[in-house]
């Protein structure tokens, strides 16, 4: 599907929220920024980061997919790939 | 009845912090309120349950829709924690507002179901996940938090995260009688000098999206039948037939030793000098017939606060509402106290919380003390004893008051709260 640039800037708007909330103390959170290594999550953060990304975004991830997870723009490509865009009201 | 005087040189629990969230209201402040002016909460059941089971009970005690929060809380952590947890978490809060006890303290939490509401909701999950099993009903997303969610001990858990509480953290499971438990064994260690203090109360949430659990206490015919809302929950009273079901909450006492609280200027709201459990060793779901270790259970605690039968002003009963607790407890109280204390039970405002509602009954002796005032039961109309029921409640000057809880498995706990400054 084809996203406008306004529906690709509110995904990356959720993405960045979601890491905020799940890592509050973290600054400096890029989309390319590697989860574990860079920001420092460890296995409970990224649990609740998923289950926070599946009811954000609609999804549902299969315990292989998210541990594939290194950054969030890998999250940004699978909501893509998956067709939904997120809940554009956050 | 002559009885041995406590221990004068023991260290003396005093209570300097109460909190609350019940069925009345999220905080203690409005609960007390809602005491004050003898206001039940009743409501009828949600009428999405009756998909499941006809059920023979029609009401129950909701929680108030804004208590689910605590500001202790980050903004994702509510989804990791059963409500259980956040109940006690906000209780607990509360208890402990205007500064911490110096040395070290401890956690002592009753409940009966810990986060079962949780397990079963999982459990759905677990076995439809993001399916339609029913019309209009899905299972949800499998929580990879479940068993933290669901483990009895969470409460107490998530108060020692929260507060930094660092010494003993314990969890109690004694039916209905897990907070009065929770509350005494703290006092213990106190006496002790295991801790200096401790948070001690009860949290219990019994809702799930289909009334299991409601469902559970219905098919065993504890809750009550009467089909009107306004008669429904009628402690001893001739006409009951079983407790009122609330959905939760949680109530929570800060209990210091009386010299940290001196040394450190605490308002003292009570003392906490009588202590006594025993177990009835008879049945899973009903009390012993005879009453005679509910009546060793109450004067137990008397003489460990060094009082005897006539020196108790008021007492909290157990006081469910059901056919049987409420026949042997009153025949007891009958043969020990006569008509000398007003008898009250709280249960008649609240509902029975389960694991929790022995700890807000302690709340509500201590709060009363402080007052001088005692609860009402506005549905007794026609008493099973020849006690001295208070109806609506009152202003009356009190200083000692008994606080008996009694769980299924034939858990009994009596307390002894004194009003403060009474040598």
């Amino acid at each position: 599907m084809i996203q406008t640039a306004t529906e690709i800037d509110e995904m990356d708007a959720i993405l960045l929220d979601v890491v905020k909330k799940v890592l509050p103390k973290v600054q400096g959170v890029t989309l390319e920024s590697r989860i574990r290594e860079d920001l420092g999550a460890d296995s409970l953060d990224m649990m609740t980061m998923v289950m926070e990304l599946e009811e954000r975004f609609e999804l549902s991830l299969t315990e292989e997919e998210a541990a594939t997870i290194v950054s969030l723009a890998d999250v940004k490509r699978k909501i893509q790939q998956m067709g939904s865009h997120g809940d554009a009201g956050v | 009845m002559a009885m041995p005087v406590s221990d004068p040189g023991r260290t003396r629990v005093v209570v300097t912090g109460l909190g609350a969230v019940s069925p009345l209201g999220p905080d203690l402040v409005s609960t007390w309120e809602a005491v004050q002016s003898t206001r039940p909460c009743v409501e009828p059941i949600p009428e999405a349950w009756e998909a499941f089971w006809k059920p023979k009970s029609r009401f129950w005690a909701p929680l108030p829709k804004e208590w689910i929060q605590c500001p202790l809380l980050a903004p994702l952590e509510p989804k990791q924690l059963d409500p259980v947890s956040i109940l006690a978490l906000e209780s607990a809060r509360q208890a402990c507002s205007g500064g911490a006890p110096a040395g070290r303290g401890g956690v002592f939490v009753g409940t009966g179901s810990g986060g079962g509401a949780s397990r079963f909701e999982n459990h759905l999950n677990h076995l439809f996940p993001q399916k339609e099993f029913l019309p209009g009903r899905r299972g949800g997303r499998f929580n990879p938090f479940c068993i933290a969610m669901g483990m009895p001990n969470s409460p107490a858990a998530m108060i020692s995260i929260k507060l930094s509480i660092e010494g003993p953290c314990r969890t109690f499971s004694s039916s209905c009688a897990s907070g009065t438990v929770a509350i005494g064994q703290a006092a213990q260690a106190i006496r002790s000098g295991e801790v200096e203090w401790a948070v001690a109360g009860g949290a219990e949430y019994l809702v799930d999206p289909d009334g299991t659990q409601f469902h559970g206490f219905d098919v065993a015919s504890t809750l009550t039948r009467i089909p009107t809302r306004e008669e429904c929950n009628r402690p001893f009273d001739a006409g009951r037939s079983g407790f009122l079901f609330a959905a939760g909450g949680a109530a929570m006492l800060r209990l210091e030793s009386e010299r940290s609280a001196r040394e450190r200027g605490a308002a003292i709201l009570a003392t906490l000098d009588g202590v006594a459990e025993n177990c009835d060793a008879y049945s899973p779901m009903a009390p012993a017939p005879t009453g005679e270790r509910i009546q060793q259970c109450a004067l137990e605690a008397l003489a460990d606060a060094g009082l005897l039968a006539t020196d108790v002003d008021c007492i909290n009963a157990h006081g469910t509402g059901t056919e049987a607790n409420d026949r042997i407890e009153a025949a007891m109280l009958e043969r020990v106290f006569g008509r000398g204390p007003k008898v009250t039970t709280t249960k008649a405002l609240t509902g029975h919380l389960i694991g929790a509602g022995g700890a807000l009954e302690a709340v509500f002796c201590v709060q009363g003390l402080l007052d001088q005032i005692v609860p009402g039961m506005p549905n007794l109309v026609d008493p099973i004893a020849d006690l001295d029921f208070v109806l609506r409640t009152q202003a009356s000057e009190h200083r000692n008051v008994l606080k008996l809880s009694f769980g299924f498995g034939g858990h009994n706990v009596a307390l002894v709260f004194t009003k403060a400054g009474t040598p």
